[in-house]
């Protein structure tokens, strides 16, 4: 009797539990989003708050500038200041955030700005999620007051990195070559600032002909070729110092020189009875190694960012083409097959894209595809468009176009022009002159 | 003799009566069927989709020029689609001896022979940029100067809303295997509500790995449809990945934008949109 109750309750049992997980009683709407935007995110800066005068007068600035470098990414857009609510007594305190939400502000950096008793500034800030209406970062930096605009690309830096999840890109420098004088005689002079068109310098004095230059990882280096005495060769470059010195002491030409990743090694081009191959020299023993060895025109050679492969160009396969290659020489693979030639390929900092230019047809672009070759995409077209750079973060190209000008076209004036990588925002960076071969430095450390 | 004619009928009567019973029979089962009978069809269940239509039909396409692209960085053109042209078969460039026969020596004097060409003669004046006009939205949205310059066919305007249907009802029906029928938000409501979130969701498609910034988003919602809490599902990879991060707050700020505040729900129906499972996927717009 007792075991048939069992037995009953066990089957009754049975019959009710998958009841009981199954049903949820609460029903849940599954969306899927796969359609957005691509627009600016509109961020509010206002004047980092200064007590005294001259304080208030850097907080103006800075705020000035962090505005400026988060707009130039195009991935940002300022609000207006003329439409703040909050007053800046008020937002030291705290942010009301529905005033800034009426402004459709979706982040609102506060900033403060505090002379220190050495003489120092102490620049803090805290970037604040409007919607979410909570911290998204705070921090403080301590500088004399001559570095303030540095310290204002340090904070853009900050904002951009908190909210797109990339490392910045606005402390940094540019090195380009600086043109000016007739075509017959043109000048070119080597030439650094910083990348929003500051603190401009000429480096050299014009003497020799100046191309390609390229920053060392440690910053403190240029290389580039220079034809001194009508010889072309690959020259070191100390910013610092000022001083300069001939790579190698080779008898034929060499060129295209970049630095590889870790600084210790420049990768070039030499040049012999016309071939030309690829080397790397060691630049604390001068030890030389061939890596190519073909009877063709291998050059514009460019490592990834690990240092195991190197991307160059060749006619090895009859037209020039784009190849990447291991370190050592070995495994080379042509990559580019679309229409047209294909020239000075250039690693991404971030590894997952190769820039180069392309020729077709009679026009020139500047493009971008994966490093095994799928994906590719032409950025921006010209009559002369070359040089293309990458922003440490491999998220902003820079090159120079050519601009016709003058009766017949005949003038050519060069100038700098950034993208970023999606295609969009392409603008011009002012140079004093024109200016062409743009090398964008790595972040200041 | 009465008995004889009895008799004689006896015969005949039986027969009838067989005949009757016969005929009853037939007209109460049917004329058995001289071959053999079919065999029974077996019961397919036809499954049958029963959709709810809400009072108002479907939701009109959203204009795109509700969103105009910024004017310092103008974004929001997507590229006319077509994939990259795929790459011719790769030569055997490294098999190829290739003996050059005449070596010029003349190169060698000029730096980078091969890549700096001469302009071409006489300069062309920079073209007017064919304006990337709305042509797919399904297509990507990463500019391609190469694509633009075949300029969308004149049907390009009749193209997004064959295309955008297909694509939302694929997306749509990846939610019908959800909670019963009567628990659920019609096709038009899924559809309103996806389009709001989409204007407002400011997609990852410059950052590295885009295509693996995929971020689930579980929201609650107040009866008055504005967003009570939002938490992203796969916190582990938000604390520890600053991509990630970033996309995911991107996810979160298109769910508290002013302009999607309130969600686009049935008022009425709350139990219906109480919780929400957001999958924000840029995958197709890349």
């Amino acid at each position: 009797m007792n075991l048939h109750f069992v037995k009953k309750a066990a089957a009754l049992l049975t019959l009710l539990l998958p009841l009981a997980f199954s049903s949820p009683a609460q029903a849940e709407v599954r969306i899927d989003i796969t359609r957005g935007v691509v627009e600016p995110i509109p961020i509010a800066i206002p004047a980092f708050y200064g007590a005294g005068g001259n304080e208030a007068q850097f907080g103006r600035d800075i705020a000035k500038v962090v505005t400026a470098d988060l707009v130039r990414s195009g991935l940002f857009s300022a609000v207006d200041p003329k439409s703040f609510i909050q007053d800046r007594d008020s937002l030291l305190v705290a942010p009301r955030f529905a005033d800034w939400r009426v402004l459709n502000a979706q982040s609102l950096v506060v900033g403060r700005i505090e002379a220190q008793a050495d003489g120092r500034l102490k620049v803090e800030f805290r970037l604040w999620d409007v919607f979410g209406e909570q911290q998204m970062t705070g921090l403080a930096y301590f500088t004399i007051p001559n570095n303030w605009r540095r310290v204002a690309h340090i904070v853009a830096d900050a904002i951009y990195k908190r909210i797109t999840g990339e490392e910045g890109y606005f402390d940094t420098r540019i090195v380009y070559v600086a043109e000016s004088g007739p075509g017959t005689a043109r000048v070119k002079r080597l030439a650094i600032m910083d990348q929003d068109g500051e603190n401009h310098r000429i480096l050299s004095d014009g003497r020799a002909l100046v191309l390609t230059p390229r920053f060392s990882p440690t910053l403190q280096e240029i290389t580039y070729m220079a034809y001194y005495n009508n010889r072309p060769r690959v020259y070191l470059f100390n910013i610092d110092t000022g001083r300069q010195e001939v790579l190698g002491d080779f008898e034929n030409m060499t060129f295209a020189p970049r630095f590889a990743p870790d600084g210790n090694k420049v990768i070039f081009s030499l040049s012999k009875g016309g071939n030309s191959d690829i080397y790397t020299m060691d630049v604390r023993t001068r030890k030389v190694a061939q890596i190519t060895n073909s009877p063709s025109i291998n050059t514009a050679p460019s490592f990834s960012p690990d240092g195991k492969q190197i991307t160059f160009e060749s006619d090895r396969g009859g037209s020039q083409q784009v190849y990447t290659m291991s370190a050592n020489g070995s495994d080379v693979k042509r990559i580019s097959f679309g229409d047209g030639r294909y020239a000075t390929p250039v690693w991404s900092p971030r590894g997952d894209l190769i820039a180069f230019t392309k020729q077709q047809g009679g026009r020139f672009y500047i493009g971008v595809m994966r490093p095994d070759g799928t994906g590719e995409r032409l950025l921006t077209e010209a009559y002369h468009v070359e040089g293309p750079t990458w922003a440490p973060n491999g998220r902003v190209l820079m090159y120079f176009k050519d601009i016709p000008s003058g009766p017949g076209g005949r003038v050519k004036q060069a100038h700098l022009y950034s993208i970023d990588l999606t295609g969009f925002n392409e603008r011009e960076v002012q140079t004093p002159m024109d200016a062409s071969d743009p090398a964008w430095s790595p972040l200041i450390p | 003799m009465t008995t004889v004619t009895d008799e004689n009928l006896q015969g005949p009567l039986t027969v009838s009566t067989i005949m009757h019973v016969v005929a009853l029979v037939v007209l109460y089962f049917g004329v058995p069927s001289l071959f053999k009978p079919p065999d029974a069809l077996p019961w397919h269940p036809v499954p049958v989709d029963i959709v709810d239509i809400g009072e108002i039909t479907n939701t009109r396409l959203k204009n795109t020029e509700e969103t105009p692209p910024a004017k310092t960085a103008p974004p929001v053109k997507p590229a006319p689609a077509p994939e990259v042209k795929p790459p011719e078969p790769p030569k055997p460039a490294e098999t190829k001896p290739e003996p050059k026969a005449a070596p010029e020596p003349d190169e060698a004097a000029i730096p980078k022979p091969a890549t700096k060409p001469k302009p071409p003669e006489p300069p062309k004046k920079e073209e007017p940029k064919p304006q990337p006009q709305q042509s797919d939205p399904l297509a990507s949205v990463l500019k391609n100067v190469a694509k633009m310059k075949p300029a969308p066919a004149p049907t390009a305007d009749a193209r997004p809303d064959t295309k955008k249907s297909e694509g939302e009802t694929t997306t749509g029906a990846s939610s019908n295997q959800g909670p019963a029928l009567a628990e659920r938000l019609t096709i038009s409501q899924e559809d309103s509500l996806r389009r709001q979130i989409g204007g407002c969701w400011n997609m990852p498609i410059g950052a590295r790995n885009a295509q693996d910034l995929i971020v689930e988003v579980l929201i609650e919602v107040n009866e008055d449809r504005t967003v009570r809490s939002a938490e992203v599902v796969d916190q582990l990879r938000y604390n520890t990945d600053s991509h990630f991060r970033a996309a995911a707050e991107a996810a979160m700020r298109a769910l508290r934008h002013p302009k999607c505040t309130p969600l686009d729900l049935p008022p009425e129906q709350y139990e219906k949109w109480k919780t929400i499972r957001f999958n924000f996927d840029p995958r197709d717009m890349l």
